[in-house]
């Protein structure tokens, strides 16, 4: 499903002395299959811009396009089809477990849209998530702080959405889950033609993982293009308060300290390591 | 909704904001006693001037006081109306329509609902000038005597104040809880009251854990910063009376002693 | 200085013991951190540390106070904590009465308190905001003030229990900082419980939990050189290890293992030169 924002604006508590402008006049287009990552600092407008993609909010000015759905300023009537389509996993898992059984969570989505979900059906989508079948019968609340995350993600991916809108998903894992979370996303996006948008605070994240980029900042969209891209633009991140990714500020360190030129292209670990061993071995004395 | 100010704190540094919390807490307790004792016309002008006085100190906008207690006006003139259909005797003052209306009912109608007025001004004027805080702290204090016959004081005004240090993250997490429900399609605006009624559950449920969870992981925090009770403990926030207490002190007894005179 | 003798504990209602057999040491002015992945029971260690938990098996003592519950309040006016909810830790509804909260426990006189909380506000870089509530700030800063509670009660001993795990890279990047300044400029003890390895690294030492088992303790550099061997423990080598590993299999002969940029890059620089 194609995104598409048109001169959105969205007002908090207008006409009130504690209004408060969130979004300012924002201009996307994001298409159907790609990973986006949305990055920018607390207060930027992230969560208000993704609360827009499913209907949680409406915007106070201009058009919202989600596939054939539509958001404006007036009335809307199909945001349940909407959010059929477009899930969205929330930071916090326990803010949404309440059943008894993983299984009863994982049905309450369908229960509430009126699909019919088989028991094979169920069982992929745990498969899908890399937990145990035997988890079903479980109850939520026992489980890991990973566990839960995979079974709320679970649940929504049971409504198999066109779109899956992930607000921070790695908040409070260690580093290995982290990067097991991260792996599942990309295989979702991957194996299903998912389309995802990742709000995320990891740099490294967004520049694994996206093919687009969007930064906010003061509610504005201030950038938005392919993570590479986006580095280029060092100073600038830095006066809006982002932190660059690790490989970057390394690729940046080398340039200053050594005068060891190499371009953030993306490469690997092993590529890097590879164009250093070649200037080391290379010496001083050509 | 958010037009009844009942309740509501409205920072500002007025006078009146700056009186002690335990002074103001007193005075408008013995006035919504003793405004129950009012008989004559007299009495009822003392008790007028003395809320038009202190709204007035208060620099906040009338409009917005009078506006905030709109579903209160609606209670006032009902009770009104209630009376003047409901009280049969005395003097025919005059008909509407064929229905008697009596001397005895204006007169006293006018009164209930003079008092019901006054006694919603002056105690929002307590809330709107007063923090939470505040007026915990002052109840804590006033409330100390009953310590001796084994009231727990102070953890009652501990759990107030925590409380309502709580109030705007349960607000938040509320708000987050009820935007993942519909984002899984649940629906509490619409459909049958039955369903409605159901929808409550996925709300609360994970509410009361995370309120839950919260507590556990307070209670850690305040044991490992050495709270263990009330006893050998100070007190960082002090009430202390200035000068401007003791003349507001003054002037209310000044006005009871009118209020004795006129009665 | 913190001594755990055979210190083992279960969870009332657990099969398995959290914490296993665990012997260590703390000494007096050393930064400990503690690194183990989610459920290695690292936190249950610091709640060990200052009695919020009693150990089922072993002793544990503090300052040289055994940890029962007659020396309970001693030991937790020596054990200062930090935890990781920004929000949950926060009790006062101002950060002024939040610092005052410890103080007033220990029932210090009101005069005293208003010279030590303006002092510890002013260390953690918060005095601006004395009279902001809880809501009004960040999560970076709600963490600066229960730093800020803690300094002001002048423990001895700190506890960091995963208290940057909720903030954002920025937020948690000048809490670090903090942490670090304070170590400088203190003769605090710290223990920092963790499962950021670039956090970790900054210690003097580094003690690695498994399952509720010590798996590892020594300088942390010697950590880094086990890093194939890291991610059966849940965690993931920081990218300089990472990178220090790929260089050497690429004939770079780093001979130090680095624990950050401008160590490796001197190193480089070096074997460069040489070329």
């Amino acid at each position: 499903m194609d995104i598409t924002f048109k001169n959105v604006s969205y007002i908090y508590q207008k006409n009130s002395p504690f209004e408060q402008r969130a979004l300012e006049d924002i201009n996307v287009q994001l298409p159907s299959g790609s990973f986006v990552s949305v990055v920018g600092h607390t207060g930027s407008g992230k969560s208000t811009f993704i609360q827009h993609l499913n209907g949680l909010l409406e915007p106070t000015e201009g058009v919202v396009q989600v596939g054939p759905y539509e958001l404006s300023p007036e009335k809307n009537k199909h945001l349940k089809g909407l959010r059929k389509n477009v899930g969205m996993v929330f930071q916090n898992p326990d803010h949404q477990l309440f059943e008894e059984t993983v299984q009863k969570e994982m049905m309450f989505g369908p229960k509430n849209f009126g699909i019919n979900v088989t028991g094979t059906e169920l069982e992929n989508v745990i498969k899908d998530v890399g937990l145990d079948l035997d988890i079903l019968s479980r109850s939520p609340f026992d489980l890991s702080g990973g566990q839960k995350k995979r079974v709320a993600i679970a649940s929504v991916l049971v409504l198999k959405p066109k779109v899956l809108i992930l607000d921070e998903p790695t908040a409070g894992l260690d580093p290995l889950g982290k990067y097991k979370m991260m792996e599942l996303f990309s295989h979702l996006h991957k194996s299903q033609q998912l389309t995802i948008i990742l709000v995320t605070h990891h740099m490294e994240d967004a520049l694994k993982y996206s093919d687009q980029m969007m930064v906010m900042n003061k509610g504005k969209v201030v950038l938005i293009d392919h993570p590479l891209n986006v580095f280029k633009r060092k100073e600038y991140l830095k006066e809006i308060g982002l932190a660059l990714p690790e490989k970057i500020e390394l690729i940046e360190i080398l340039q200053k300290e050594l005068n060891l030129t190499i371009d953030d292209a993306g490469q690997s670990v092993d590529e890097l390591a590879k164009s250093i061993g070649d200037w080391v071995k290379e010496g001083s004395g050509s | 909704m958010n037009s009844l100010i009942i309740g509501q704190y409205v920072p500002k540094e007025s006078i009146i904001h700056q009186l002690d919390s335990r002074l103001k807490i007193s005075i408008v307790f013995i006035y919504v006693i003793i405004l129950f004792a009012a008989e004559t016309s007299l009495n009822y002008l003392l008790f007028f001037i003395l809320s038009i006085l202190c709204m007035s100190l208060t620099q906040i906008k009338l409009s917005f006081i009078i506006k905030g207690l709109k579903p209160v006006w609606f209670l006032i003139v009902i009770t009104f109306v209630l009376h003047i259909i409901l009280t049969r005797e005395g003097d025919i003052w005059f008909d509407i329509f064929g229905f008697p209306v009596y001397k005895e009912a204006i007169i006293k109608g006018f009164e209930i609902a003079l008092r019901f007025f006054l006694l919603i001004l002056m105690t929002t004027l307590l809330t709107l000038t007063t923090s939470p805080i505040a007026i915990t702290d002052a109840v804590e204090e006033l409330l100390s005597p009953l310590k001796k016959v084994n009231v727990p004081v102070h953890e009652l005004a501990l759990t107030m104040s925590i409380s309502l240090r709580f109030i705007p993250t349960l607000i938040q997490e509320v708000d987050k809880i009820s935007k993942a429900q519909a984002s899984r399609g649940l629906d509490f605006r619409t459909g049958k009251m039955k369903d409605r009624v159901q929808a409550i559950i996925p709300l609360i449920l994970p509410l009361f854990i995370s309120a839950f969870k919260r507590a556990e992981e307070l209670a850690f925090a305040m044991e490992a910063r050495g709270y263990r009770g009330g006893e050998g403990r100070t007190k960082y926030r002090e009430l202390r009376f200035k000068n401007a207490d003791y003349i507001a002190g003054l002037s209310f007894i000044l006005f009871l002693v009118g209020f004795i005179i006129t009665r | 200085m913190i001594e755990f003798e055979h210190v083992a504990f279960k969870y009332p209602q657990a099969e398995e013991e959290a914490i296993k057999n665990i012997n260590i040491t703390i000494n007096d002015g050393e930064w400990v951190a503690i690194l183990g992945h989610n459920g290695s029971g690292k936190s249950t260690l610091a709640k060990l540390t200052n009695g919020l938990l009693m150990p089922t098996e072993g002793s544990i003592s503090v300052n040289g106070l055994e940890l029962t519950e007659e020396h309970l309040w001693k030991i937790r006016r020596i054990v200062g904590m930090v935890f990781q909810n920004p929000e949950n830790q926060f009790v006062g509804t101002t950060v002024l009465d939040d610092v005052a909260f410890g103080l007033e426990n220990l029932g210090i006189s009101r005069e005293n308190m208003q010279r030590r909380i303006i002092d510890s506000l002013d260390t953690v870089g918060m005095s601006e905001y004395k009279l902001h509530e809880p809501f009004r700030l960040s999560g970076g800063q709600k963490q600066r003030v229960a730093i800020a509670s803690v300094l002001a009660i002048m423990p001895e001993i700190m506890i960091f229990d995963e208290a940057t795990t909720m903030l954002d890279p920025v937020g948690r990047r000048e809490l670090i900082r903090l942490i670090q300044d304070l170590h400088k400029s203190s003769d605090l003890t710290f223990l920092s419980i963790t499962h950021d390895m670039n956090e970790a690294i900054l210690a003097d030492r580094i003690i690695v939990l498994n399952d509720g088992e010590l798996w590892f303790e020594g300088k942390p550099s010697s950590l880094l050189e086990k890093s194939d061997e890291l991610e059966k423990v849940g965690l993931l080598p920081p990218l300089i290890t990472d990178l220090t590993d790929k260089l050497r299999k690429n004939g770079v002969n780093i001979t130090t293992q680095p624990l950050n940029y401008e160590e490796l890059v001197k190193q480089l620089w070096i074997l460069h030169s040489k070329m």
